[in-house]
């Protein structure tokens, strides 16, 4: 009984541990960072709360809205009756694309370099003939900044081997991923280690 | 130890936590472009010179479906026979995505050789299969095919086809008066005839391990079904029954026979017992039931029947003889064949007046049309499951054609002369 509060104690460190490495406070150690250049404008402290939970829950309405913002905006050379709300319109956007710089740029990139890489894994994959069924094998990738693959683990196979090795043929004749130039902070958060799945079922 | 455990569960909870998050890119489809593979002239090291050279056979025999492009010779920077011999990136540079070398070799047994080859994964770097093929010197053909098989199998995860065999019916001609039941390899090569008659021959239909053929003779004056064994020719007709004896079609573990028969006045389906040399009744009906196959679990049968007005596809429980119809569009379905996995059936669909080929999925009824020709008839899947041959008429000719089951490469068999109809494609040969 004796052991049990030093092993508390080490089980509430390592848990402690475990968590921050898995990203769970969600510590951006940048902008905790005593070099940090740009200096952050005051009034975004105060309205980027707000500002995060909304664009958060209707993201995608909001981007239609720009949709047709520009849509009007497209009208408006030929009407010049609504100027006025194109003014408006400029008054407001540069605020918008602020907010979204902030808190949703990581997910356009995301998904922006995801594209990328799937365009270039999908060129080089020559699906074999046993694709009949629900084959699915998840790849994990680990690449370095250069966006050259240094590692690739099957860590859900398909059962198929021929099937597996396929993709990881795919993954070799890739070898080098291009147009991976990011920021660094991305790279670390999203890309040093990702997981690729061969689903053509889809 | 209740706290450990929740510790425990806790840590467990976030490390899945963690890899749950990282980044998931799905790869939802490949390259259109067929599979480059390089085939090296094998390494001939016999002391008489080969009469058909091995690669070029197995080139193409790889290429006959459209899936591989093989790289010819000429384009090659070495000629490796052995696995040291092969510098990956001199068939990188080629851009070649699987390569096959080996070298013959004289067997210890007379009249054999044996080759010894390796497949190469050339983006991986690495053998992916090296075996032994050892043959009849005499039959290099049949090498041949059996080292495409292999290959096939190692790349693309299905069995290969090109040393399977079709068996077809050609029709009298100006040359030859009789009928002929014919077997052939898939390219056409190495045609026998295994029975000729006057009277017309239907429906051959191959036994699972491929030893014997159970086909329609009228050479009685009436229609009996026929059993013959295809290496020494022995053939026996089976319980002759009053009407007509018609469509055999072997069950998959080779005990029973599928059949028509009108022994009660309209055709209906049967089961024969090939042990007790019985027939039992599997559907009764007043409309025509006809035209059987057998499901790869032997569980069931499809059969063709117009008890609806118009001929559709039916599926029928052999035990419990319970029906269910399956096909709902259009006014003609008939000549239907499963897939190997059982899940979907090929047949003959008529849409604006014109005969197809056609493929269902059994589960979803989702109907989708393979062949763009007219008059298209009979088909029979190969055993992997890709490709469907079938017949058809061109100028006016009865001929054979095929296509993948993606509807991709489409082809027709050239060396398969004279007016053929009925193509059965045997099971996978050993």
């Amino acid at each position: 009984m004796n052991y049990l509060a030093p092993f508390g104690l080490s089980c509430f460190i390592h848990l402690g541990l475990i968590l921050s490495f898995s990203n769970l406070f969600n510590i951006d150690m940048e902008s905790l960072s005593l070099y940090e250049i740009d200096p952050i404008p005051a009034y975004i402290i105060y309205e980027q709360p707000k500002k995060i939970k909304e664009n958060k829950r209707i993201s995608i309405p909001k981007e239609i809205k720009s949709d047709l913002q520009e849509k009007q905006e497209k009208i408006v050379i030929s009407e010049p009756s609504i100027a006025l709300e194109e003014i408006t319109n400029i008054s407001r956007t540069p605020e918008k694309n602020f907010n979204r710089d902030v808190v949703n740029f990581s997910q356009s990139e995301i998904s922006k370099y995801s594209s990328i890489i799937k365009r270039q894994v999908m060129s080089q994959w020559k699906k074999p003939s046993a694709t009949t069924g629900n084959l699915i094998t998840e790849i994990r990738i680990t690449l370095v900044p250069t966006g050259e693959i240094i590692s690739t683990k099957i860590i859900k196979g398909s059962g198929i081997k021929t099937f597996d090795d396929s993709a990881l043929t795919a993954i070799a004749r890739v070898g080098s991923f291009d147009d991976l130039q990011m920021p660094s902070n991305l790279f670390e958060k999203h890309f040093r280690q990702f997981i690729l799945v061969f689903n053509p079922n889809k | 130890m209740k706290v450990l455990k929740s510790i425990f569960l806790i840590l467990l909870f976030i490390s899945s936590q963690s890899t749950l998050s990282q980044l998931r890119i799905e790869i939802t489809g490949g390259a259109e472009d067929p599979i480059n593979i390089a085939v090296v002239p094998i390494d001939w090291r016999l002391e008489f010179p080969q009469e058909e050279y091995l690669h070029e056979i197995i080139k193409d025999d790889l290429e006959s479906f459209g899936e591989f492009k093989v790289l010819p010779p000429k384009g090659m920077l070495s000629f490796p026979s052995t696995e040291e011999e092969v510098f990956y990136r001199d068939w990188r540079l080629l851009n070649v995505d699987y390569l096959v070398v080996g070298h013959a070799n004289k067997s210890e047994i007379e009249g054999e050789l044996k080759i010894s080859y390796f497949i190469f994964d050339i983006a991986r770097e690495r053998v992916i299969h090296k075996a032994i093929m050892s043959g009849s010197i005499k039959s290099i053909r049949r090498v041949a095919h059996n080292m495409s098989d292999k290959i096939y199998d190692k790349i693309q995860g299905i069995p290969g086809i090109f040393s399977t065999r079709l068996a077809y019916i050609d029709k009298p001609s100006a040359d030859d008066k009789n009928y002929n039941l014919r077997i052939s390899d898939i390219d056409g090569f190495n045609g026998i005839s295994l029975f000729s008659s006057p009277q017309p021959i239907m429906s051959p239909n191959w036994s699972p391990l491929g030893d014997r053929m159970a086909y329609v003779s009228f050479e009685e004056g009436t229609s009996r079904i026929f059993i013959q064994t295809i290496s020494t020719g022995t053939r026996s007709g089976i319980k002759l029954e009053k009407g007509i004896n018609s469509s055999p079609n072997w069950s998959p573990n080779g005990a029973r026979l599928a059949a028509v028969l009108s022994k009660e006045g309209n055709p209906d389906i049967f089961l024969y017992d090939l042990k007790r040399k019985n027939w039992s009744q599997i559907t009764e009906h007043f409309g025509i039931d006809t035209e059987p196959d057998w499901s790869p679990d032997g569980k069931s049968l499809l059969f063709t029947s117009n008890r609806s007005g118009s001929p559709q596809i039916y599926q029928v429980n052999v035990r419990s003889k319970r029906v269910k119809r399956l096909t709902f569009e259009g006014t003609y379905n008939a000549r239907a064949r499963y897939s190997p996995d059982g899940r979907s059936i090929v047949f003959v669909h008529r849409r604006d007046g014109v005969f197809h080929i056609a493929t269902q999925k059994i589960r979803s009824g989702k109907v989708r049309i393979l062949t763009d020709t007219s008059l298209d008839e009979s088909p029979t899947i190969s055993p992997n499951g890709n490709v469907v041959i079938y017949a058809t008429k061109r100028k006016d000719e009865d001929i054979l054609a095929g296509i993948t089951i993606d509807g991709k490469t489409k082809f027709i068999l050239p060396s398969i002369r004279g007016e053929v109809r009925e193509p059965a494609w045997s099971p996978i040969l050993d």
